[in-house]
């Protein structure tokens, strides 16, 4: 358990008003970037050209606590994008975050947006 | 949505039992009716008990919940934490707490149990603690601090996981338990004595026999225990851990009808005395019984559940109390009739003191059927006895060969063996029966049996059996194993290498464009890279290459278990100079990198962070290292013992032929790891014959040893050619990699690659020494290309600004500290925090 991932749950801060987390050309196509805001560790999936160009999951991966999901190879299975743990490849929906092979394990999701080159973390949404 | 009126359901209790009786009840569909209202005691919403000495290995408490803060609001349950029930008025149908009163339709009791405290005198001292919430860790812990020593009153199973619990703490352990043996409930005499060396031999005394008479003011530690045979044990912290009692009181005084040592009873539906009252966990009581244990605890909501909503089809009649745990890592197993009360039964017994292991068995006095068991040391025969003890089966006619160990006759409990009425998880009770009904209407694989059973998703315990099930059943009706590489590609990896390359096919959008369908995944991603990288050997993060990569080849280094890296430089050969050594030496100091010899004779260090990763390399670069590729599936190193430059028995330069070789094939990509060592003689000190290539010199040249490995399945390699020359073993390694390389499968290694050669080995030579498929010119050439296009990765990486910045951890933040991730000193190193995993079924 890395002490990162301590400090991010056990300190939820939702904040109210929308984030500039980066800009587009930080992102890389069909594959993963992180970023922070507080105590939050966001990956960050670009995909360019499909009806939701950009999933915002937890970066801290549920199984190890460890800071590595942005790393994770973008999957898809049946129309349904995916990304797999890199340590020991679970796979999460991105749309959820659900994990699909442990019904116990559930990435958190984030609302982000990409508007004008760039990169937006918004409120959650209810 | 409904249109009747809304019912009100109350339920006291938030802990695992009650946390499942809210899920088991929400997934039903007249669940919509009710308004669900629970009152948790505690200040946190339901957690994991099973697994509550995991606090102390990471001190989060936030992973012990059960459900996510937002289960409740989603599914509009109104949670009242710390708000504890006062009374229950079952004329006004009304509950109080210190807040308000609530009108309920049904009420359900899931208020748990209470940890028992012996009345001893001074047992209300400071530091006298139990062991049942977060609240009391945290308590313990708090005590803890600057203490040496703790003690553990209690040497049941929860006593030994709090002893454990003290021993992560750092104190010196001990258990007193009143009874002369540990644990015994769920063991037997000899059970309980192995149990207690092996615990002793962990670091935690265990005194048996011993009454707790007092406790008074210690004088060399905070406290003294005053035993009844006059002896004394002084120590800082006391932890109760003496039993349970059911938490009744609520239901008492209502009025509801207990049992006579407590306990609320309850019916086979799980209703109390007043029919609009359940009752369940560790607080109900059927047929006498108290149940404390999850999975009978789960049983107990299943059947409230199915009742509030009108289905009688589920009843509670009890619970199998067997349980299997890991104690201080020690394996103990309780199955059934473990003491033998059953009249007439008798009993089987192996004893190995000497491994440190004891079973027996109970059968019933014809020996035919398996009433109860004892496992200590190894619950590998758990499983298989159980089955035997839940489902009445037939024993064999040799029933002790069930607990014999390595016997070859060992009857094991096969799959099919097992009636459609075995529970093969008790957590969630599912049959091997609902398994197979699950597979006839269409479940194809684990992962939708799971999903769809939840069947091994509550403590796991069942994850192998259930495993070897679906996989008999699903060989039983036939379903094909498919060679299509995933669901986007249906071709073998073979038959995807000679599109690649017939069609000339540069980049993985090509290919999944003219030969594939859908976006791709993990699987025919980096199997695709690898292949590309095969054909073309563009540098592997080469712009439409990077989303492809597995986070090893992503990063050019290997991610370990707490998401940093380590760093292999190539050290052709296993040879290096004292100034290369040094420089490797200067930068693990500077970035306190730990350091480990490999077996391939190289050095690995451990623990950098992504972004240290190029600073890292440029320090090594600039002192002349390449990277080693340890991260690739590639060639890793070449192994050599010291050959005839120094060894007196040496007949060739093994030394020069391994950093040959190793300049040679570093960097080309195969369908797995690939590795190979030379030695200088016959006596074979680079081991050779366990390599996918192994040259051993001779006093005429070099004999060609071919597709060996160790790890999991060792295989030695086999001869392969005899005296050859420099020349002839390279151009014969250079075809058979090849070869290797455009026929293998994903992930197989070159000795299963050779075993599923029509032909094998002599095939193999035909194609490489004697060119029977007119081959070997192209196989040649190809290599020579893919050995002309080499380039060091990271020496590339670090000359592309852009391809650098794929390094920074966080896109918008600074570097993260190397202390986020957790190290701890250990022999003067850093190491990643230790983690507990301890999956084992207790409440």
């Amino acid at each position: 358990m890395s002490q990162l991932a301590y400090a991010l749950e056990n300190q939820p801060e939702i904040q109210q008003q929308p984030v500039l987390l980066c800009q587009q050309q930080d992102l890389v196509p069909y594959s993963g970037v992180a970023a922070r805001f507080a105590e939050h560790a966001i990956a960050l999936f670009y995909l360019p050209g499909k009806e939701v160009e950009l999933y915002g999951v937890s970066h801290i991966d549920p199984a190890s606590g460890a800071p590595v999901m942005a790393h994770g190879l973008l999957g898809e299975s049946k129309g349904a994008f995916y990304i797999a743990a890199p340590l020991h490849k679970q796979q999460y929906q991105l749309s959820d975050g659900q994990c699909l092979s442990d019904s116990t394990l559930k990435l958190q999701v984030f609302n982000v947006q990409l508007q004008h080159g760039q990169v937006w973390l918004l409120p959650p949404m209810e | 949505m409904t249109t009747s009126i809304t019912k009100q359901l109350l339920v006291i209790g938030n802990g695992m039992v009650g946390q499942h009786f809210i899920e088991q009840f929400l997934s039903r569909a007249d669940a919509a009716q009710w308004q669900l209202t629970v009152f948790a005691g505690e200040d946190r919403p339901a957690y994991d008990r099973v697994h509550l000495s995991e606090y102390f290995s990471d001190a989060n408490a936030d992973k012990l919940q059960l459900a996510a803060d937002s289960f409740y609001r989603d599914n509009d349950v109104s949670l009242k934490l710390n708000e504890a029930v006062l009374a229950i008025d079952r004329e006004a149908k009304t509950v109080t707490t210190a807040k308000a009163r609530y009108f309920y339709d049904k009420l359900v009791l899931a208020t748990g149990s209470y940890p028992f405290v012996p009345p001893i005198a001074g047992n209300d001292k400071p530091h006298c603690l139990v062991y049942r919430t977060i609240a009391d860790l945290e308590a313990i812990s708090a005590s803890s601090k600057d203490a040496k020593v703790g003690v553990v009153i209690g040497g049941g199973l929860l006593g030994l996981e709090a002893a454990n619990a003290l021993k992560l703490l750092g104190l010196e352990a001990h258990v007193v338990e009143f009874a002369p043996q540990l644990m015994p409930v769920q063991l037997d005499k000899d059970g309980g004595e192995l149990l207690r060396s092996k615990i002793a031999q962990l670091g935690v005394s265990v005194h048996t026999d011993k009454a707790t008479s007092s406790i008074s003011e210690g004088t060399e530690q905070r406290l003294q225990l005053n035993f009844s045979d006059g002896s004394v044990l002084q120590t800082d912290v006391i932890v109760f851990s003496a039993g349970i009692r059911p938490q009744d009181q609520p239901g008492k005084d209502a009025g509801l009808e207990l049992g006579a040592r407590g306990g609320i009873v309850i019916n086979n539906q799980c209703q109390t005395s007043d029919s609009d009252i359940y009752a369940i966990g560790e607080c109900a009581l059927y047929q006498g019984q108290l149940f404390g244990l999850v999975a009978p605890g789960y049983q107990m909501a299943r059947t409230a559940a199915a009742v509030l909503c009108g289905d009688s089809s589920q009843s509670f009649t009890g619970a199998d109390m067997s349980t299997k745990l890991k104690l201080l890592g020690v394996d103990v197993g309780s199955i059934g009739d473990a003491h033998g009360r059953t009249p007439g039964s008798i009993s089987l017994r192996y004893r190995n003191d000497l491994a440190g292991e004891y079973r027996k068995l109970v059968l019933s006095a014809d020996g035919k059927q398996l009433l109860g068991a004892v496992l200590v040391g190894d619950n590998s025969y758990y499983d298989t006895l159980l089955q035997y003890a839940l489902n009445g089966l037939a024993l064999p006619a040799d029933p002790h060969s069930l607990i014999l160990p390595q016997s070859n006759s060992k009857p094991l409990l096969g799959p099919a063996a097992l009636p459609d009425s075995a529970t093969l998880c008790s957590c969630h009770n599912v049959s091997k029966g609902a398994i197979c009904a699950a597979l006839d209407g269409g479940v194809q694989d684990l992962a939708g049996i799971k999903s769809c059973t939840k069947a091994a998703t509550g403590c796991g315990g069942c994850a192998a059996l259930l495993k070897s099930v679906v996989e008999h059943e699903l060989s039983a009706r036939g379903v094909a194993v498919s060679t299509d590489l995933c669901e986007h590609f249906s071709y073998s990896r073979q038959q995807l290498y000679h599109l690649v390359r017939v069609d000339g096919i540069k980049t993985f959008n090509e290919l999944i464009k003219s030969h594939g369908r859908g976006h791709g995944c993990e699987i025919c991603k980096p199997a695709v890279a690898s292949i590309l990288a095969s054909c073309w050997n563009e540098p592997v993060l080469a712009k439409p290459h990077v989303a492809l990569q597995d986070t090893n080849d992503t990063f050019l280094a290997n991610m370990q278990k707490n998401g940093t890296y380590s760093v292999v430089p190539r050290i052709p050969g296993g040879e290096i100079t004292p100034a290369m050594l040094i420089s490797i030496g200067k930068v693990a100091e500077q970035y306190q990198l730990y350091t480990k010899i490999t077996g391939g004779q190289r050095i690995d260090l451990f623990g950098a962070t992504l972004d240290q990763l190029p600073l890292i390399w440029q320090q090594l670069i600039d002192a002349g290292f390449e990277t080693g590729h340890a991260y690739g599936k590639s060639l890793r190193t070449v192994k050599s013992c010291v050959g005839s430059t120094w060894c007196r028995y040496g007949v060739q330069d093994s030394v020069s032929m391994a950093i040959l070789l190793e300049n040679r094939y570093k960097g080309v990509r195969a369908p797995h790891k690939i590795k190979m060592a030379v030695s200088g003689c016959t006596r074979e000190c680079a081991e050779a014959q366990s390599k996918d290539v192994g040259v051993i010199a001779t006093e005429n040249g070099w004999n060609l040893y071919v597709c060996g490995n160790g790890g999991m399945k060792p295989r030695h390699a086999d001869l392969f050619a005899t005296d050859l020359t420099d020349e002839q073993l390279l151009s014969y390694i250079d075809r058979l990699l090849m070869f290797y390389i455009k026929t293998a499968d994903r992930l197989q290694r070159t000795a299963s690659w050779m075993n599923n050669l029509e032909g094998g080995l002599d095939y193999l030579r035909d194609v490489i020494i004697h060119d029977s498929l007119g081959l070997a010119a192209e196989l040649e050439a190809q290599m020579q290309l893919l050995i002309g296009n080499y380039q060091c990765e990271w020496q590339t990486v670090l000359n592309d600004p852009a391809q650098r910045a794929r390094f920074n951890s966080y896109v918008n933040a600074a570097a993260p500290a190397r202390s986020e991730f957790g190290f701890v000193p250990e022999r003067g190193q850093l190491i990643p925090t230790r983690q507990l995993n301890n999956k084992e079924n207790t409440l």
